[in-house]
C-alpha cells in the first residue's frame, strides 16, 4: 500500500514537471525567431550590393577616363556629378517593381544622388564604399518593393 | 481505482512527452525554413574594400604631414573603414604586419578580417605604390 502511494507520488511529480516543460516549449515555439530573416529583404539587399558593385567595376571605355577614375564608372560619375547617368543605370538595372533612393556621403557632406520619397513599408538598405575625386564615398542605396516615381 | 489513477497519470505523461516532441520538431522545421534561401555572400563588400582601401591609404600616405609614421597613416585609414563597416553590421579588423618606404616606394603588408556574423574571411595583403 505504502509502495503504491510512493509510486503514485513519483508519477505525480513527473507529470507536473513534464507538463511544465511542455507548456514552456509550446510558448517558445509560437514566438517568432529573433534571427529569422525575410527572404525578400535578403534578396533586395544583395540586389543592391551587386548593382553598385557592377557599376563600380565597370571600366569606362575611354582609357584616359578609366585611368583618371581608377577603372570605375561609378567613381567617374560621382566625381563629375553625373547623377542623371547613375539614375538611368539604376532605373534600367533594377526590376520595375523595385523603387529606390540613393545617397552619397563624403567627408562630412551627404548628397542625395537620386531623390525619391522613401516608402513607409519595409525598406532595405545597402551600401558601397568607393574612392572618387580623392575622397572616400559611402554610397547608401535604399530599396523597397513598390511603385517607382519618375 | 488506484490502477485507473496510475493509468491516467502515465497517459498524461506520455501525452506531454509527445507534445514536447511534436512542438520541438515543428520549431526546428520553422527555423530551418526561415533561413532557407538566404544568401551569405560577402564578396561585394570585399571587392568594395579591395578597390577603395588601397586608394584611400595611398592618398593618406602621400598627403600626410612630414614625419608622420606609416603605421599612423595606416591606422587613420583603417579606423575610418572599420567604423563605417561596423555601422553597416559588419565586423572588420585590419592588422598591419609591416610598413616600409624605399626611394618613395611604399610597401604595406597587412591582414584584414571581415565578418558578417555568419561567415568570416581573413585575407593577407601586400600593397605597393
Amino acid at each position: 500500500m505504502i509502495n503504491t502511494k510512493g509510486q503514485m507520488h513519483v508519477l505525480e511529480v513527473l507529470l507536473v514537471a513534464t507538463l511544465f516543460t511542455s507548456t514552456i516549449n509550446v510558448a517558445v515555439s509560437v514566438l517568432p525567431t529573433s534571427d529569422a530573416n525575410n527572404v525578400e529583404e535578403n534578396d533586395l539587399y544583395f540586389t543592391g550590393l551587386e548593382i553598385l558593385e557592377l557599376l563600380d567595376e565597370w571600366v569606362p571605355t575611354d582609357s584616359t577616363i578609366a585611368a583618371t577614375h581608377h577603372n570605375s564608372t561609378l567613381a567617374w560619375w560621382l566625381a563629375t556629378d553625373n547623377n542623371t547617368a547613375i539614375k538611368q543605370y539604376l532605373d534600367a538595372g533594377l526590376s520595375s517593381s523595385i523603387s529606390y533612393r540613393l545617397e552619397g556621403t563624403h567627408g562630412s557632406q551627404t548628397e542625395v544622388l537620386v531623390d525619391r520619397t522613401v516608402d513607409s513599408g519595409p525598406v532595405t538598405q545597402t551600401f558601397r564604399l568607393i574612392w572618387a575625386d580623392d575622397e572616400l564615398w559611402e554610397i547608401t542605396l535604399q530599396l523597397w518593393y513598390g511603385y517607382r516615381e519618375d | 481505482m488506484k490502477d485507473q489513477a496510475q493509468l491516467l497519470l502515465v497517459s498524461g505523461l506520455l501525452m506531454s512527452i509527445t507534445l514536447i516532441a511534436v512542438t520541438s520538431t515543428i520549431t526546428h522545421s520553422v527555423n530551418l525554413g526561415n533561413h532557407q534561401g538566404e544568401r551569405h555572400d560577402i564578396t561585394p563588400v570585399i571587392t568594395s574594400l579591395e578597390n577603395s582601401f588601397s586608394l584611400a591609404l595611398e592618398y593618406e600616405v602621400l598627403n600626410a604631414a612630414d614625419g608622420t609614421e606609416l603605421s599612423a597613416s595606416f591606422e587613420i585609414v583603417t579606423e575610418e573603414f572599420e567604423s563605417i563597416l561596423a555601422s553597416r553590421g559588419y565586423s572588420l579588423l585590419y592588422t598591419l604586419t609591416s610598413a616600409t618606404e624605399n626611394n618613395d616606394i611604399y610597401t604595406f603588408v597587412y591582414t584584414f578580417e571581415l565578418n558578417d556574423n555568419t561567415m568570416s574571411v581573413s585575407l593577407d595583403k601586400s600593397l605597393t605604390f
